[in-house]
């Protein structure tokens, strides 16, 4: 944030300190169905940032008193890797950020997935980032919805998130880790591409009323790129997965009776 | 043509109510699938297994309850009830391996079996619920295919559960995976006869 007395110089001739344009993204690879143990799953890779988000269910919700007759649960559990962290920015285990962050995650896919369809049970969705260079929540949601589809979890939209600040009077999309300290504001978004709900906004700093309804519309056009690279990475997923060698790397579960 | 459809994506027509949603009107899709704009079927990719009536599931006797009475794990939520009659009496052991039909639908996450069959010693594999007609087949096509050339008998049950027992069973598995991951390709048939040939 902006209390920092040495900050850095984060535009130099209208260019961010990567060499980005104010308005663009970080290059997005997605690859979905990478974990064969979970149900759903997906790897993300966003600038910088690494995620892995792996999905689980529907099951039956334990523990017992947890479960919602009338709806499933959603369980969300955002976590960086001990590794994963630039300086201070990333610490592990269940700490203030990574409980807040698995709550705004699980409320943002609450209002997308059709809960009813499965009443008393849970669905795990875990989420973990193994590199990180800001916008880690963004990235998070992004891959945990590609995850979500590929498990096959019925739901009203693929939903994506980026973020969007300000440095000075000049506004920009999907900050990484430095501008994410320094800028005067961060204000990360999940959106319903189909009907352009707003899921999720967090803002740290200020913006103007008009600089809001600018970020809105950068954020719901920059879902185009997204969305794409989401389908994308499912379209790829279920196309090329045939070429893939027989039987290997699958446990079989065995019984006799 | 078919195509892969994504949550939220509009249909223009549909077969029938599965795998889609209507809001303010309109018809949209809420799973991945593959969509086929000739006859508007949605056929899902990816799923959880839905119990119905009358079909047939594989499943573990889990417990024993009074008057011989048995609980069956058919999948992670759902369970299911033998209960014997008058006339029937049935004995399991915890840890038996059954194959039965789904009498009644109590509902997603308990349902009554009847007509259970032990199936004896086996290997029990688990597949995607949602490939389990292609394992089978139009008519029985595909799994008799498999039991034929393979020697194997299998038992193949609609949540997912495969048992199998005798005959060459490294083949006929990755026989079964082999669908289980070209489930949406055509020719499969033909191919896996191959492959069980060894072609």
């Amino acid at each position: 944030m902006a209390s920092a007395k040495n900050k850095p110089e984060l535009l130099k001739n209208g260019k961010r300190l990567d060499g980005r344009d104010l308005m663009e993204l970080r290059p997005i690879r997605i690859e979905a169905g990478v974990i064969k143990n979970a149900d759903g799953s997906a790897y993300l890779e966003w600038g910088n940032n690494r995620v892995i988000a792996a999905v689980y269910g529907p099951m039956e919700a334990q523990p017992k008193h947890s479960a919602d007759p009338a709806r499933a649960v959603i369980k969300c559990r955002y976590q960086m890797a001990p590794f994963s962290g630039l300086a201070d920015h990333g610490r592990t285990g269940p700490n203030r950020r990574a409980t807040e962050i698995s709550k705004v995650t699980r409320e943002a896919f609450e209002n997308v997935v059709l809960l009813n369809e499965f009443p008393g049970t849970e669905i795990n969705v875990y989420i973990e980032i193994l590199q990180s260079d800001g916008g880690t929540r963004a990235a998070g949601i992004t891959a945990a919805s590609v995850a979500l589809a590929n498990a096959g979890i019925p739901m009203k939209d693929m939903i994506y998130a980026v973020s969007f600040g300000k440095i000075g009077d000049k506004l920009i999309l999907d900050l990484n880790m430095l501008e994410d300290n320094y800028s005067d504001c961060d204000m990360p978004m999940a959106i319903s591409p189909k009907s352009g709900d707003i899921l999720l906004l967090q803002m740290d700093g200020n913006l103007t009323m008009e600089e809001l309804k600018t970020g809105i519309q950068q954020v719901i056009n920059a879902g185009k790129t997204i969305s794409a690279a989401q389908q994308d990475a499912l379209k790829r997923f279920y196309t090329e997965k045939q070429q893939a060698g027989s039987g290997e790397g699958r446990s079989e579960a065995e019984t006799t009776g | 043509m078919r195509e892969i459809i994504f949550p939220g994506q509009s249909v223009e027509r549909t077969a029938s109510r599965e795998g889609t949603y209507m809001e303010g009107g309109k018809v949209y899709s809420k799973i991945i699938g593959l969509y086929d704009d000739s006859n508007g079927n949605i056929i899902s990719l990816e799923g959880a297994w839905r119990p119905r009536m009358g079909e047939k599931v594989v499943g573990v006797v889990s417990e024993i309850g009074r008057k011989d009475t048995y609980k069956v794990v058919l999948s992670t939520n759902t369970e299911g009830i033998i209960i014997s009659g008058r006339y029937e009496r049935f004995r399991f052991k915890v840890g038996d391996v059954i194959e039965a039909s789904i009498a009644r639908v109590e509902s997603e996450s308990s349902v009554v079996l009847e007509r259970p069959k032990p199936l004896g010693d086996g290997m029990i594999i688990e597949i995607k619920p949602t490939k389990v007609p292609r394992v089978i087949g139009k008519g029985n096509t595909m799994i008799d295919q498999i039991a034929n050339l393979t020697k194997c008998r299998i038992s193949v049950g609609m949540n997912g559960l495969v048992w199998l027992n005798d005959g060459d069973l490294r083949l006929a598995v990755s026989a079964l995976r082999r669908i289980e991951r070209e489930a949406h390709t055509s020719g499969l048939t033909e191919k896996i006869k191959k492959m069980l040939n060894g072609e």
